[in-house]
């Protein structure tokens, strides 16, 4: 019973180190990308994060200065620590970068590039284009015309 | 459900210690109060069931959309944005759901609700109420501040949809709130919950806040969009809080339930068999004593 | 301003459309899973003076 009390506690400070490691520190920044359907990182140290956003895209690297921005669909690009690449796709959402470094990525939808399916990226681009020629009015013309941009963006990321 | 049930049982058990000549008919009707609390206990036990596999689902978004809400936040108090002093118009929301049996969840939220009402000031302030229990709650003495009510809240997990749908009415009302608060339960683990609130505010306050100048690259058409999807997101947040809160403590409401009724048929089968007992006593005694005549 | 906005929609209805977009151009496997978030039950009714609004409508007629 003791044994056990004392390998409990070894695995709990254990715990608490690693956690430590963690917690981003002064000159890093700490990810959070989350979205409708999943969290792929969770106030994680990342070294860079590209977004695609309404008015224009940018890279954010530590130390970048705050800002808000809304995101357009396309490819985020997270650059983590032992320099792999993640390539995520969002439809729309916002992005904040804060003056303790931290970011905030927030989707609405999210996926990795690879569960797009090509096929079916065409076939609702089709569609869509169709909707947008035969709109009526002007906001169902600016609806079909936001499900174009959107279905391009995901078929040059799926081809790409 | 049970508490009503409660002080029925109570009476036929009084009626049997009283009436011992009349025996028969309570033996009677204690077997029917088993009978129908034995029942209840069994639609209470199935509930606890269903909540059960309902709230670990809902514990399971909640880790999902835990950092969604916590970031939607970040900006808000790391900007420092405060309420603007010279526009006391005021939003609440009440977040709950359409359905009760489980605890004090909904009038928890209700209460934080009602008890700002009572203050100075409450005539600047709309309520809009997300679920009918809180309406419920709100509508007889304050439903002069209801906006808005949303319904069909509970039956199924919420989906970022319904938070985009409720997040969509508040910016197509026409009431222009300077701040306000979206109050929910927070979900604690399985035995608590908290009432907590999310702050909002109108677009005005978040241009005047003191940091906002540090942040770069911002025009009114940005902090527009933006501001609308935070909304979406802690209404969402809110909305999967809450829902988590609601399946455990219906969960727990549901398994006292069923502990009471147990503890009650146990008590209610001890008189049943005492009863049935004493009438036997009694016929025996008057067969005997019958028999006894005759010699 | 963007296009959307001038016919009257804001961003969680640009959101909305991307997002529909979005799920739908998911491999097959993983898209019935995803249409599940398309779906909303939600009812708003607009209330004035204690009563829903539409209520009051109907009463003056």
């Amino acid at each position: 019973m003791a044994f056990r009390g004392v390998l409990r506690n070894v695995a709990r400070r254990l715990q608490v180190r690693t956690y430590a490691a963690d917690a981003p520190k002064g000159d890093e920044m700490a990810l959070t990308f989350a979205a409708g359907n999943k969290v792929f990182y969770d106030k994680q140290v990342v070294k860079q994060v590209d977004v695609p956003s309404l008015s224009g895209a940018f890279g954010i690297l530590p130390k970048h200065v705050p800002t808000l921005a809304v995101l357009r669909p396309g490819v985020v690009t997270v650059i983590e620590n032992d320099g792999k690449t993640n390539k995520i796709f969002v439809s729309s959402g916002t992005v904040t970068v804060n003056d303790d470094s931290s970011v905030q990525v927030l989707a609405e939808e999210a996926h990795p590039l690879e569960n797009l399916d090509r096929g079916a990226a065409q076939e609702s681009l089709s569609k869509a284009q169709s909707e947008l020629n035969s709109a009526a009015n002007d906001k169902a013309k600016a609806e079909a015309a936001i499900a174009v941009e959107v279905a391009e963006e995901i078929l040059k990321a799926a081809s790409g | 459900m049970l508490g009503r049930a409660a002080p029925g049982v109570c009476q036929v058990v009084a009626v049997a210690n009283q009436q011992q000549n009349r025996n028969m008919a309570t033996l009677k009707a204690i077997s029917i109060r088993l009978k129908s609390v034995k029942n209840i206990q069994k639609i209470t036990q199935s509930m606890k069931m269903v909540s059960a596999a309902k709230y670990t689902r809902a514990e399971r978004d909640l880790k999902a959309a835990r950092p969604y809400g916590e970031g939607a936040v970040q900006f808000y108090e790391r900007a420092e944005v405060a309420a603007p002093e010279d526009d006391p118009k005021q939003l609440y929301i009440a977040m709950t759901s359409d359905r009760g049996l489980c605890g004090a969840v909904h009038t928890g939220v209700s209460k934080v609700i009602r008890t700002r009402l009572q203050e100075p000031g409450a005539e600047n302030i709309k309520v809009i109420c997300v679920g009918d229990k809180s309406r419920g709650i709100l509508q007889r003495l304050y439903g002069k501040h209801i906006i808005s009510v949303c319904n069909e809240i509970g039956r199924l997990p919420p989906t970022f949809n319904d938070a985009c749908k409720i997040a969509g009415a508040i910016l197509t009302s026409d009431y222009e709130f300077g701040s306000g608060k979206i109050v929910y339960n927070k979900f604690r683990s399985v035995v608590s919950y908290q009432q907590s609130d999310l702050p909002l505010f109108s677009q005005k306050a978040v241009e005047n806040a003191p940091k906002l100048a540090t942040y770069d690259s911002l025009d009114a058409d940005v902090i527009q969009s933006y501001m609308e999807f935070s909304l979406a997101s802690m209404l969402f947040y809110a909305l999967k809080e809450g829902a988590c809160s609601e399946q455990s403590s219906r969960m727990t409401a549901m398994d006292n339930a069923s502990k009471n009724a147990g503890e009650m048929i146990d008590k209610l089968t001890l008189t049943f068999n005492r009863t049935r007992q004493a009438v036997i006593t009694r016929e025996l005694i008057e067969i005997i004593s019958g028999a006894a005549a005759l010699d | 301003m963007s296009a959307w906005r001038q016919a009257g929609l804001n961003y969680i209805n640009y959101s909305n459309i991307a997002a529909k977009m979005l799920r739908r151009a998911l491999k097959p496997e993983l898209r019935a899973d995803a249409l599940k978030r398309d779906e909303s039950h939600v009812r708003i009714t607009p209330w004035l003076n204690g009563r829903p609004a539409h209520l009051k409508a109907a009463g003056a007629k």
